[in-house]
């Protein structure tokens, strides 16, 4: 299936990819089981825009995003960047392409190796690209002073030796080092104090404006997600279920999963407290990626589900605005959004329809 | 569960073939001309490569592996020209001495780690914990050779308790057998009780903080029955899996300590096949003892499944 | 545990001695007993180990001349300890290393690598893990002949598979870590990755590994001295020594458990200080 992703021209076009994940069989000779971590997703990238992506925990947002960054390349399914294929690019040629396409990991202690120091953590992705001395040093200076690190006072630390937040920094310099295109930004401030957090999303509208940045913003913080984007994709399963401009995905979900994750959709100042209600909304059990459901993969917790859903999988149909829901009966084009905001459109309990 | 035993055995195929496979390399590869062992080192050239001939020692290896492997999955290892006997029932023959040591010698490491590991866990940090544990730890740096020796001279030499050297079959005479087999089996046994000894306490001292055991306590339970009741059982896996671990070390003790007491088992029959170049026979017992060591592994692995309560085996 | 904790147990390259006292007196002997036995024939007074003595034959531990006594041909036993303790070090430490080189690359690259290469490397450890280890090394020095380094090999035999797996085990873990998929994402190649992500990041598992083995390779060397294949004669090594002393054991227990002592002595220091490493960093 391929969806018409409507950008004209786009940074990064993801065609189709599938990502699975084959376990070891419990028997030998048994077909192994296989996690479908993502499954025919289709979006494009504007130059310049940022796109955020939400869904649950486990819903296989970070496995989209290291695909497309060939870590592991996917399963089937194409990554064009500036028009140029990345799977099928010879590894020097991928290598090349992946310079302008940088990704910021969750977690920002694990992704800086411990035994090294921060300005030879900042400097690898200019040691492996074959920069020569003298020139590492100064760009390694200007990455960190871009995000706010002094390298006279943190370069000869190690990663334990610094905050969250500094980690991140080192990590976000590293990426900003090779001075790409695009920043795939995988949940980069969860799990920090919210103070801190604000001081991030900060640096990130900053970069943007200085560096002409494209972002894929990666969350399943709403708030934050809206912060940012432009366009906001909705995952649910390894799939898009939703996505569109942000405004409009805001105000008028269509598809009653987003419906859902908005009704609880907590305010960036309200914190810890709303997404802990968010987790509650979304109770109901998260069908397995080992055997995701026949036709609509939400419809094992989704009220309006009929006979319809399980048999044909709905389409990721985009409306003139280019805003597109995968739902066999999405909702109404004028929901009242102040309800939305405010109260859980539809509840998610199997239990009570 | 039944799952999990085909997948573990179907694992071990290849392993066991490799095992065989090495043995045969080993023997067989390197340096140390079979022929001229067996005919001894005055022999003509001539005789010696009849009886290479003979013996199909020129052609190619790997034919010579598989033929031996055909053989030997029917049960027949060979023969041994040096002491004109078939390998495998000369093996099997010796094999009960070599379990009577290490299984008695189990035994008393058991026996004493257990009561100890009790005494300890109940006070952890006091002087008892600590000399046993200067006791496990110089146990463990004692080559057992040397611990048998130590024991010839205090038991034999000095008290004259024991023999130092000589068997009794069991069934000659049992009180005599014991006497014969009592220094082997304490050489044994004495490492066995340290290295129990050591994972039991840790195990226990972990076990001892967990909720249900605080849990227990809290009802009024007296720490000893607390002990005895969860901890204990729950210490057992760990127990079973380092006598798995320890096996194969266990065997190699067998080995010094057969020598060094002059035991006629499998260990003895390894070192004096090595002593005469009796290739056919030193291969024979090479692959049994590695066959044994990675069956005992595998039970081992069974059992741990089987008691331990934390692991579930629905996936595999 | 969270990644910072997890974090917070990795390595850490400077050795701190705080509240060392332990580990300054088994660091001590072994200095000692490593020095004597490679620097003491140059330096100390030392009696020909090979020099027979029969007017002092037999002689017991603290006679003057022969601080350690003689044995039943009146050989200094001091001076062939330390001699003997040049082959026991040498072959243990020459078999450890051996190990830690091979073993660890084999390690690394299996677990690194994963798939197929991981299966055929992993197959093989299985395999050599068979084999008790003093079997094997019997089996492989009495094939090989009896020299210095058949010795080491057949011990080798030994410590590499236990380096393997240790180090494919300490691979796994550190692969799955997100700074070597950062590497990855950097363009780094599986040389690269190898051996500025992974190596450092096992390296102090492997070293402090190293202590352990090093203690197992020592009762490996004596027992297959102990039983006449180890490295030959005129260089008994204290596996040998106390092998020879057996006969006398009733008479002069000294001319075995004067080596028997220093073996103890070195395998404890060494156990001893790889589990305080262990337990204090690793
Ligand atoms: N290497 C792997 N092998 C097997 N399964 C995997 C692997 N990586 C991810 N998965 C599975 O794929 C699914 C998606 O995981 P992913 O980490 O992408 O989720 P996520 O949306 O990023 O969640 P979170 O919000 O917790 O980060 C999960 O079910 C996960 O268990
Ligand atoms: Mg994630």
């Amino acid at each position: 299936m391929q969806a018409d992703t409507g950008v004209i021209d786009p940074l990064l076009d993801v065609r189709a990819v599938t990502q699975l994940f084959r376990l070891p069989s419990p028997l030998p000779f048994r077909k192994p089981r296989v996690v479908h971590a993502v499954s025919a997703v289709s979006f494009a990238l504007a130059p310049g825009e940022c796109l955020g992506l939400v869904g649950e925990t486990g819903c296989g947002k970070s496995t989209l995003a290291r695909t497309i960054m060939q870590v592991p390349p996917p399963t089937a399914g194409d990554i064009l960047f500036k028009g140029e294929s990345l799977v099928t690019a010879g590894p020097d040629r991928r290598r090349f392409l992946r310079r302008e396409m940088q990704y910021v990991f969750q977690d920002p202690f694990a992704s800086l190796d411990p035994t090294w120091r921060v300005a030879d953590l900042v400097a690898e992705p200019l040691r492996i690209a074959g920069w020569d001395r003298p020139k590492i040093a100064a760009r390694v200076e200007e990455v960190l002073r871009a995000v706010g690190i002094d390298m006279a006072r943190y370069g000869a630390r190690r990663p334990r030796e610094l905050s969250g937040g500094q980690c991140q920094r080192v990590a976000v310099a590293r990426a900003l080092a090779l001075s790409p295109r695009l920043l795939i930004c995988d949940e980069v401030v969860s799990g920090l104090d919210v103070s801190i957090q604000a001081q991030l999303l900060n640096l990130f509208v900053q970069l943007r404006r200085t560096f002409g940045l494209s972002y894929l913003f990666i969350s399943h913080d709403l708030g934050v997600v809206r912060h940012l984007s432009d366009r906001v994709a909705v995952m649910y399963l390894g799939k898009i279920v939703e996505i569109g401009p942000s405004d409009s995905v805001y105000h008028q979900p269509r598809h009653p999963y987003t419906a859902a994750l908005l009704g609880a959709v907590p305010s960036i100042s309200r914190g810890k407290e709303a997404r802990r209600r968010t987790r509650i909304q979304l109770a109901g059990e998260l069908p397995s990626p080992l055997a995701p459901p026949s036709g609509c993969r939400f419809r094992t917790r989704c009220p309006r589900a009929e006979a319809r859903c399980a048999a044909e999988e709905p389409p990721l149909l985009a409306d003139a605005d280019g805003h597109a829901a995968a739902c066999h009966f999405p909702l109404a084009e004028v929901p009242s959004s102040t309800a939305a905001r405010n109260e859980p459109a539809l509840s998610l309990s199997p239990t009570r329809p | 569960m039944i799952a999990f035993v085909l997948r573990r055995i179907v694992q071990l195929v290849p392993v066991l073939l490799g095992v065989t496979l090495l043995a045969f390399l080993l023997v067989n590869l390197l340096p140390g001309n079979m022929a001229l062992a067996i005919l001894g080192p005055d022999a003509s050239a001539e005789a010696i490569a009849h009886l290479q001939e003979q013996l199909g020692l020129n052609q190619p290896i790997l034919l010579r592996y598989l033929r031996w492997l055909v053989h030997a999955l029917t049960g027949d290892f060979g023969w041994s020209e040096i002491q004109s006997q078939p390998v495998l029932p000369t093996i099997l023959q010796r094999f009960p001495v070599t379990v009577e040591i290490i299984v008695l010698g189990q035994l008393i490491g058991v026996a004493l780690a257990i009561p100890c590991a009790v005494a300890v866990a109940l006070r952890p940090q006091q002087w008892l914990d600590r000399l046993l544990g200067m006791v496990a730890y110089g146990a463990i740096a004692t080559p057992r050779f040397l611990l048998g020796l130590l024991l010839i001279l205090g038991f034999s030499v000095y008290w004259q308790l024991f023999p130092s050297t000589g068997f009794v079959p069991l069934f000659t005479d049992a009180v005599e057998n014991l006497r014969s087999v009592a220094l082997p089996a304490i050489t044994i046994g004495v490492l066995e009780f340290a290295v129990y000894f050591r994972v039991l306490r840790g195990e226990m001292l972990r076990n001892l903080a967990e909720d249900f055991v605080l849990a227990a306590r809290a009802k009024g339970i007296s720490p000893l029955r607390a002990v005895l009741r969860h901890v204990l059982r729950n210490s057992a896996v760990a127990l079973i899996t380092v006598i798995g671990i320890g096996f194969g070390p266990l065997v190699s003790g067998a080995v010094i300590v057969e020598s060094l007491f002059s035991l006629p088992g499998a260990g003895d029959l390894l070192v004096n096949s090595i002593y005469q170049r009796d290739a056919v026979m030193v291969q024979g017992v090479v692959v049994i003892v590695a066959m044994t060591v990675v069956l005992v592994n595998l039970v081992v692995d069974i059992a741990h499944v089987l008691l331990d309560p934390r692991i579930h085996l629905h996936d595999g | 545990m969270t990644a910072r904790q997890a974090l917070a147990t990795l390595p850490r390259f400077a050795f701190r001695f705080r509240d060392g006292t332990e580990t300054w007196i088994w660091g001590t002997v072994l200095v000692l007993i490593v020095a004597g036995c490679y620097l003491g024939p140059f330096v100390l007074p030392l009696a020909n180990p090979e020099a027979t003595d029969f007017a002092n034959a037999l002689a017991p531990v603290g006679t003057p001349g022969h601080w350690l006594g003689t044995d039943a041909l009146g050989r200094d036993l001091l001076a062939r300890c330390l001699y003997g303790g040049r082959i026991s070090l040498t072959v243990s430490l020459g078999a450890v290393a051996l190990g830690l080189v091979v073993g660890g690359t084999l390690g690394i690259v299996a677990g690194y690598r994963g798939g197929t290469v991981d299966a055929v490397i992993s197959r093989c450890l299985d395999v050599l893990f068979a084999f008790p280890g003093l079997v094997l090394a019997l089996t492989v020095a009495s094939y090989l002949g009896p020299s210095l380094r058949n010795v080491t090999l057949a011990i080798a035999f030994y410590t590499v598979p236990a380096y393997a797996r240790m180090a494919r085990a300490g691979a796994l873990r550190v692969r799955e870590q997100n700074f070597v998929r950062a590497a990855q994402m950097f363009g780094g190649d599986g040389w690269y990755i190898g051996t500025r992500h992974i190596l450092p990041n096992v390296l102090f598992l492997i070293l402090t590994y190293a202590f352990v083995l090093i203690g197992i390779a020592m009762v490996i060397e004596a027992g297959l001295s102990f039983l006449g294949l180890g490295v030959p004669p005129p260089q008994p090594s204290w596996g040998q020594l106390i092998a020879m002393g057996k006969q006398d054991i009733s008479d002069a227990p000294h001319i075995a458990l004067v080596p028997g002592a220093f073996l103890f002595v070195t395998i404890a220091a060494f156990n001893r200080l790889g589990d305080i490493l262990q337990a204090r960093y690793g």
